[in-house]
Formats: structure tokens, sequence, C-alpha cells
């Protein structure tokens, strides 16, 4: 029987370590897409962590007299707020203390340093990861230490430690169960909190039985656990060093604060003689009362418990003859926090929350979602780790969707981040040269136009109904189209777009819906993909406005907000487009500027103002642009407020309808209510629940172009969620999502139909109401 | 700058000893902590006697608190050793550990955290922290005095131990427990797999946070 410490003297460099050449990106992309074991086993973690963190949450709403308590401001840029009273009040408290600390940094680390000092800590501060390492070796040699115990530390990670140590021949043990784990697999972590997280027990099962030589249950999880509480015992009594890290660093008393739930990070830093805190700086906090408040936050966004079961303050050799150091780690962190909107990156706490909403990251898991640090966070600050390259594949993959954003608890702008980290690989890096082509084009509406018109000319011999039939023309046979196609089927280019139809339309005579919109003037932004692929999607917006009275105008200058090129990373394409959208639409006499792309309303009430950081004058004119701008569904909710049962039917053929969250109206615009009471009281018709329904379906801007296989997959997890309703019809408002989900229906043949809100409230309209009503406003379903 | 925050899962009124105390054992018994309350010495005796299980150990600080403990547990016939006696006899901290594992440790808590049922411990010194790590079982005497509503109270508390010179400090909310594989809870990795708290009346043991020994 072998054991992996039963050798007294050092193991071969690696032989328990990191794989610390990890394979090229696409590689492990496609070894990860490969793995249907692990998509399972993500969705599974995420779901259930999800339920556990709305639990303890929950638990912290139940007092009524707090919720009401005002927020601090933060110094940094805060997401629109999501959750419990409760949750946005600690987040935006933490958030300020955090950026208070950022901002004074050099001087918190000294206090610290002055504190810790004088409780006979030894601090070393480390520029960057070879001198970290290099201290903690050094350090080795000084006291002889061949054996070394860690708990766990995502720095030691970050600046790859366990190699520095095993290349000088000293074994380096995990205690950590799931770190355990993924260095008995020779691999990283693929969570922060969980570190195999991404394993079923089956693999770990298997794992265990081949380093301690017997058979390990395969189904008793309990029996596994034991298996480490026996094996590593010995390494605790044995290590002459033990390694930890730290979840805060207090800067009044000199404290390290660390949490944990399974006791070795206390035998790690108790028994060995010497003790090292491994720490990036930015994890210092004034005092006490801020380290309660981020305890409050940390545990429940990390593992969904009120607190850990151990949460321990060590401020200084607690033991006669005990040694402590504190290894206090820069590598990239000062550059952070020279860099604007990137600096708020440091208030994180490493809670992993990011990574247990992330659509894509459930798909590929953290070994591709992220460099070392994985998840929202890891796309973020892996370029001030590890370099931009090491982020270039896994920033691709992230769908903008903003879920992580919504549950942050220091309220990091993760999705506005890591569009700036995608500008920036684009810039240096380059990107795709069609997809740039594209970009190119698309920001010249009339060569746009031209070949647009061409296109849908020349792709109308393969055009059947809604969709274009490729196999038609044998284009399918090429991999690479076969490849973005065969799990979505490409919609069909309009003959005529929604603004030929439009300029020709005869406006509606009445009498009009009982709303107090009436004589408003509103401008509609029709939106690219909908003049170009959804016209009808366009004549049932304005029926609908027209229907309640209003007069709608159709601005001719229009072409696209610039969201496409914001969502690649490609600004320049992206500014010339937002300024031509700035122009065209700023002169119009309108009250509202109304759009039924919900993700153009995101562009322009939100993106905007950062993609012209540095030109204020258009920062100034988006931001009064921005005062008129609305989604359809705010307007017909708050401004329209069309009284219940306006539209309703004894009998809808959409019945019962299912409502998909747009990931962005849901966690941007804060759009969850509005669209449920138009369809349940102003149409009156029976909605059923979708699971996750603000859960992001895949399309994902420019990701279900460049990575098709993660939005397929992200698809089919809404599909699936969608088929449980037992719904006729999926309702939803944006254009998107729509392409989307009629393509993957299309191709799975669902018997499904797949509206805009404005085409389900356009089919509900009176025929005395507006124009002649066109039946044809609602797609058919499929056979 | 950090404001007080109060104890947020706490009813306004519930201010009374008796509400502390229902929620204190609320939340330690939702972390997996099982609760005895007694009355005096023999009460506690009685209680250690039938959940202790294998060699009984405690902390010299335990002893100090609770002078009667000892004698009416040796008197029980569970005979109870103190750890530092036991260091004192042993060549180094991996033999002490290993005389350590498994058994029963006793220590004594400094107080309750009535928002989250932590025991707040604060043992300096190798084997009485070990005690309270390496046991299967730990038992922790919490004195009824020493409940704190908030964390935020436990962040003064915590100023008050680190002037007192005490070096590591720890908030112990429940067994040792993981859910690394699966997220499936499972109970008992490192530290102790049972987790009990006997909290005694105000008048016993009655040397309450704001003494902090050293």
């Amino acid at each position: 029987m072998t054991s992996p410490h039963d050798n007294a003297g050092p193991r071969s460099p690696g032989a328990g370590g990191t794989d610390h050449d990890p394979l090229p990106f696409d590689q492990r992309y496609r070894r990860a897409l490969d793995d249907a074991q692990l998509q399972r086993n993500l969705l599974n973690f995420q779901r259930s962590w999800q339920g556990s963190r709305e639990g303890t949450f929950a638990a912290y709403a139940e007092n009524p007299e707090r919720a009401a308590r005002p927020a601090l401001p933060a110094g940094g840029h805060l997401p629109p707020a999501k959750g419990s009273a409760e949750f946005q009040a600690m987040r935006a408290e933490l958030a300020a203390i955090k950026d208070a600390v950022i901002a004074q940094l050099p001087g918190y680390i000294d206090q610290f340093q002055q504190a810790a000092e004088a409780h006979g800590i030894r601090v070393y501060r480390a520029v960057d990861a070879a001198a970290a390492n290099g201290y903690v070796r050094d350090l080795c040699q000084a006291r002889g230490i061949r054996h070394v115990v860690k708990s766990k530390t995502m720095v030691s990670e970050e600046i790859e430690l366990n190699g520095a140590l095993e290349a000088e021949g000293i074994t380096v043990v995990e205690t950590d169960l799931g770190e355990w784990i993924q260095q008995l697999a020779h691999e990283r972590p693929s969570h922060m909190v969980m570190p195999a997280i991404h394993k079923s027990r089956l693999q770990v099962a298997d794992l265990l039985s081949r380093a301690v030589g017997r058979p390990v249950s395969r189904e008793d999880i309990g029996a596994q656990v034991s298996v480490a509480r026996t094996e590593l015992r010995r390494d605790f009594l044995e290590a002459g060093l033990g390694i930890s890290g730290a979840n805060a660093l207090i800067a009044s008393s000199g404290t390290v604060m660390f949490i944990e739930n399974e006791g070795n990070a206390r035998l790690v830093t108790t028994l060995p003689r010497v003790h090292v805190v491994l720490a990036g700086v930015e994890k210092l906090v004034p005092d006490y009362n801020a380290a309660m408040l981020q305890l409050r936050l940390l545990a429940r966004s990390a593992t969904g418990q009120a607190i850990t079961s151990y949460t321990t303050f060590l401020s200084g050799p607690p033991d006669p003859g005990k040694e402590m150091h504190i290894v206090l780690v820069d590598n990239g962190r000062m550059r952070m926090r020279a860099t604007p909107l990137i600096r708020d990156a440091l208030r994180c706490i490493r809670c992993a929350a990011c990574a247990d909403v992330c659509p894509p990251y459930a798909v590929v898991g953290g070994h591709v979602f992220g460099h070392i640090y994985s998840g929202a966070i890891g796309l973020v600050n892996t370029p001030y780790h590890h370099g931009l390259e090491a982020d270039a594949g896994p920033q691709s993959l992230c769908i903008s969707c903003n879920a992580c954003a919504t549950v942050c608890p220091v309220g990091i702008p993760l999705p506005q981040q890591i569009l700036a980290i995608r500008a920036q690989v684009v810039e240096e890096l380059g990107m795709p040269a069609p997809l740039r082509a594209a970009l190119e084009l698309w920001a010249h509406p009339r060569l746009a136009d031209v070949a647009l018109r061409a296109a849908a000319l020349a792709t109308a011999p393969l055009r059947a109904g809604a969709f274009t039939r490729l196999e038609r023309s044998g284009a399918t046979l090429i991999p690479q189209v076969h490849r973005l196609t065969s799990w979505r089927t490409p919609p069909a280019l309009a003959r005529r777009p929604a603004r030929d139809r439009l300029r020709t339309r005869q406006a509606a005579p009445g009498p009009h819906l009982d709303s107090p919109a009436r004589g408003l003037r509103v401008a509609y932004f029709i939106q690219c993909l909908t003049d170009r692929l959804f016209p009808r999607m366009a004549l049932a917006v304005v029926r609908v406005l027209e229907a309640c009275g209003i007069t709608v105008v159709v601005p001719e200058a229009q072409h696209c907000c610039g969201l496409p090129g914001i969502d690649a990373g490609a600004l320049d394409p992206a500014r010339a487009m937002a300024r031509q959208t700035i122009e065209g639409l700023e002169q119009v006499r309108a009250d509202y500027i109304l759009t039924a792309g919900a993700s153009c309303a995101v562009a322009i009430l939100h993106d905007y103002e950062r993609l012209f950081a540095g030109e204020p004058l258009w920062q100034l004119r988006a931001r009064v642009l921005a005062e008129r701008v609305i989604d359809f569904t705010t307007f017909m909710d708050s401004v329209a407020r069309l009284a219940p049962g306006t539209l309703a039917r004894p009998h809808s053929p959409f019945a019962p309808v299912t409502y998909h969250n747009f990931c962005q109206s849901a966690n941007v615009l804060n759009l969850d209510a509005a669209p449920r009471r138009l369809i349940t009281e102003v149409l009156g018709l029976e909605l059923r629940e979708l699971p996750e329904s603000s859960v992001c379906c895949g399309f994902g801007g420019s990701t279900s172009v460049t990575r098709p296989a993660v939005a397929a997959q992200i698809l089919v997890r809404k599909l699936e969620n969608v088929r449980q309703t037992g719904a006729r019809t999926v309702v939803t408002d944006n254009p998107g999502c729509i392409l989307h989900l009629r393509g993957g229906i299309d191709a799975q043949k669902l018997p499904l139909r797949v509206l805009h809100l404005a085409e389900l409230l356009a089919a509900h309209l009176p025929v005395t109401a507006g124009p002649a009503a066109h039946p044809t406003a609602v797609p058919p379903a499929p056979p | 700058m950090p404001r007080y925050w109060g104890c947020p899962l706490m009813a306004p009124d519930a201010t009374t000893p008796r509400d502390l105390l229902d929620l204190f054992t609320r939340h330690a018994q939702a972390a997996g902590a099982q609760i005895v309350q007694v009355a005096d010495v023999a009460a506690a005796v009685a209680t250690i006697a039938t959940i202790s299980d294998g060699p009984l150990r405690c902390t010299a600080a335990t002893q100090a608190r609770y002078p009667a403990l000892g004698p009416a547990l040796i008197a029980a016939g569970l005979p109870l050793a103190v750890a530092e006696e036991i260091a004192a006899g042993l060549p180094d901290p991996p033999t002490l550990a290993a005389t350590l594992a498994g058994g029963t440790g006793l220590v004594t808590a400094y107080a309750g955290i009535a928002e989250t049922g932590s025991l707040v411990l604060a043992d300096d010194g190798l084997a009485p922290r070990l005690v309270s790590m390496l046991p299967d079982m730990c038992i922790v005497l919490l004195p009824g005095a020493a409940l704190l509503p908030a964390l935020d109270d436990a962040a003064r508390l915590l100023i008050d131990l680190d002037r007192a010179g005490h070096r590591y400090v720890s908030f112990v909310t429940g067994p040792s427990r993981t859910a690394d594989i699966e997220r499936v809870l499972t109970i008992g990795v490192q530290g102790p797999k049972e987790l009990y708290i006997i909290i005694t009346a105000a008048e016993e043991g009655d040397a309450t946070y704001d003494q902090p020994t050293r």
C-alpha cells in the first residue's frame, strides 16, 4: 500500500502537485465541451448554490426595521441594485468601505504592517510572484523545512507557489479537501471556493483510491471525506511550515482573519512551528467592524451559509517559539488600482458568487472560464496577474448577461470591466478578421443597407417562412457553417425591411384604447435585427402604440445603436454607430424615443456613457438622449398603463404563455414585474413561470458567433426549462433572444411559438383598434 | 466610518436574556451544534458523563473557571485530564497532537453570538487550542451571561481580547464540515465531528468576556 505521503524524503516535483503547464486555451475549451459530466456537475452545483444563497439572504430580510437603512455612497461604480434591501444596503456599505481603503491603500498597508510587527509578525511586501515565492523558498531553506502543509490560498495559486517549492524538492500538501482532490488530479482549482466542484463523487473516488492504494467508496461521500481526515493527519504533524491565506487583513490591529468549514486551516496555522500567511494587498479592511460586515456577506455569497464553521482572528505568533510571517502580495494590484473602472475589482472578497450564476461557466467550468482566477472576476484580474494573453480565450466566453453583477456582494461592475478587457484584447491582440470586417461594414449604414438588401435577394431561394434553409444550398456541408447553424436555424432576411414597410403604412384611424399616453408623440427606433429580420415585429410595435392613440414617427436616419461593436470589443465601430444614433435621434421632435430592442435601450442608457469616456461632449449628448429613451416594456407598463383586462380575450390561441426575462432586462433594467403585469393583467393570459427565467438564453451578443458551442449549450438549458412549463408560447422583449430561441426551437422541431411582447399585445388588439388587423403579425407555429 | 449594524435577525423587541438565548440556540442548532442548558455543576457533570466519548481532556482555563467540575467528574468515574499538564510530559508538539487526537475535548467559550450561533474561543498556547481542534467530539461550556446579540458586539470583544494579549481567537459555529464534493454536506473533516454546547447558569463560571485572562 502506498500513500502519497509515505515517502520520508521529498516527492518528485509535480508528483502530487499542480499541472504547471496547462493545455492551451483552445484545447481546454474543446475538452470541456466534450465533457457532458462536467456540465451536469456544474449545473447541479449552480442550482443548489442559488437556493442556499437566497435562503440566507432572505433570512436577513425578515426584520422590517432594518430594510429601510439608507446606503452609503460607494466611491467607485456600483451596478444597479438587485436582491433584498438588506443585501443591497450591506453591499453598498462594504463597497464604500473597500473603496475608501483602496483610495488610501499605501497608508492602510503601513498601518497594518506596524500593528502586525508590534505583535511579532514578520511582514514582507512582495512586488510580484517571483519575490513572494522567493521569500517562502528562502525561509524553507533557512529553517531546513522539507515538508509544507497548506490551507486554501488563492494567492498561492496566483503566484504558483507549489511549483516553486516542489522545484526545490520541498513536499507541499494541500489540506483543504477540494484543494487536495485537485492536487491529486494534478489540476488547478476550477472554482475559488469549491476547487473540485466540477468533479462527481465517482471521479473523486477514483482519484482517492489511486492515491491511497485501496478502494474508496464510489457512492458514500462521507467515506471519501474520512479518507482526507485519516491521510492528512500525518502531514499536519510532520510539516515544518504551514501556509494559509487570509480573508481579511485588519489594519487597526494587524490581525489576519480567515474563514473555513473543515478545520484544516486551524491546524495549518497551529501545528507547524513556522506559519506563513499569503495575502493580496486588497484584503485590507480598516477594523473589526468592517471585518464583521464582510463576514456577513462573504459566507452567504460563497457557500450560502450564514457563517462558516470557523472564523479565526490571528494577531501574532500565538505560542512560544512559534514564528509567523505575512507576505503581502502586489503582483499587479497597484496597476489595477491605477486603472479606472478596473480598480473597483480590488473590492473583491473572493466569494466566487460571480462564477455561481454564470451561464457559460456552467458549460465549460473554471479551467476554461478563467485562467487561475475563474469566474467573472478572473476575466477581470487575469491580465494584471498573468498577462493579457492568458485572458484572450477566457474573456471571449462572457455573454454580458450581467448575472454576476446582481450577486456580487461588493458591487463590482464586472460586466463593464470584462467589456473593457475585451476591448483591450481586441486592440492589442486583434480579433477574427471576418468579425472585424463585418463590424466595419456594419458601421457604415449605407454600405450595410446595400449589402443586406443584396444578401436578402441572394438568399431568397433558401427562404422558407421565417427561416433560411441553408441545407438547400449545400452550405451546411461546410463544417464551419454546420457548426454555426445545425443547432439554430438562421432567420430569413426580410424581402422588405421594416423601415420600408413603415414608410408606406397608414396611420391608425381609431377608436383608441383608453390610455393616458394618448396624444403623445413617440419616435420609434426600430433596432437593426428587427428591421432586417423581423419586420412584422416592428409593425406590431407601431400598431400597439397607435392603438393607444400615440403618434408614431420613424426617424429616417437610424441604423444600429452600436451594441454589436461594444459586445465584440470593437470600440471604434461601436463609437461610430453610437454617434450616428445620437445624431439621428437627438433632433427628433418626440416625447419619447422608444425601442423594442431591450438590449439597445441598455446600450443607450448604460453603455454610451462609458463608451464616450474621455469625450465629454459626446457623453453629454448621450446623456441628453438617454433622458428620452425608453424600452417598449417599460413604456407599456408605466406610460401607456392600459387597464387590467383591456386586451383580454376569452380564448387566446397563445395561452398558456411563459416569459423569458431577457437577462439584461432583468439584471440591468430591473424589469421583472412589468412584463408579467402586461401578460397577466392587461392581456389576462395564463402565465406559467419559467424556471431560471432571467438566466441568459445564450445569444450573448457576439458570443453565439464566436463561441457557438457555448451558446448552443446555454440554449439547451433554456429550452429544457421552457419545456417544463408546458407553455405554448414563449414571450420576451429582446430581438436577439427571439432570433436565438426561434432558431433553436426550429432546429429542435419543438411545438412552440416565440413572440415579442409587442407581437403578443398586437395579436390581442381589438379588430377596430389600429389599422386593419394583420393576423400575419404573428408568425405561424411550426408544424 | 463603519456603523453599528446591530443584530439583523433579531426582532426589534428581542433584547431580553431569554430572547438572546433562544436566538443563539436556534442558530447554533441550525449550524449542527447540540445545546444543553444546565442549572448547576451536577447537571453539567451528568451531561458530560452521558455524551462524552473516549478520553476526556480539558483546558487549564476551563478548570480554573469551573473548579468544581474536575472533582465532580472524577467522582463520577470520568477522569478529566488537563491538556497543559499532558503537554508538560511530552517531548514535542507532534507527540502532543497525536496524544490529543480523538476522544472528547472540553473547553470554555468567552462568549456566544446570538446572531450566528457562534462560540468565541480564545485559547492561547498549543495544548489548549488543540483540545478544541483534534478530538472527535468537542464540548464547550458557555456561561449563560456571556451571550452577545450580534457580530458587531463580537467586534468589541475582539478588540478587548486583542488588548489583553490574546493572539488566536476563533468563532466556532457548529462542527467541522465540508461540501467540497458535489456540494453535499458532510460533517467532520479535520475538526470535531460533534459539537456540544453546555450553557451554564449565569452564576456558574461567571468570568465573562470583560475579564479576559491570559
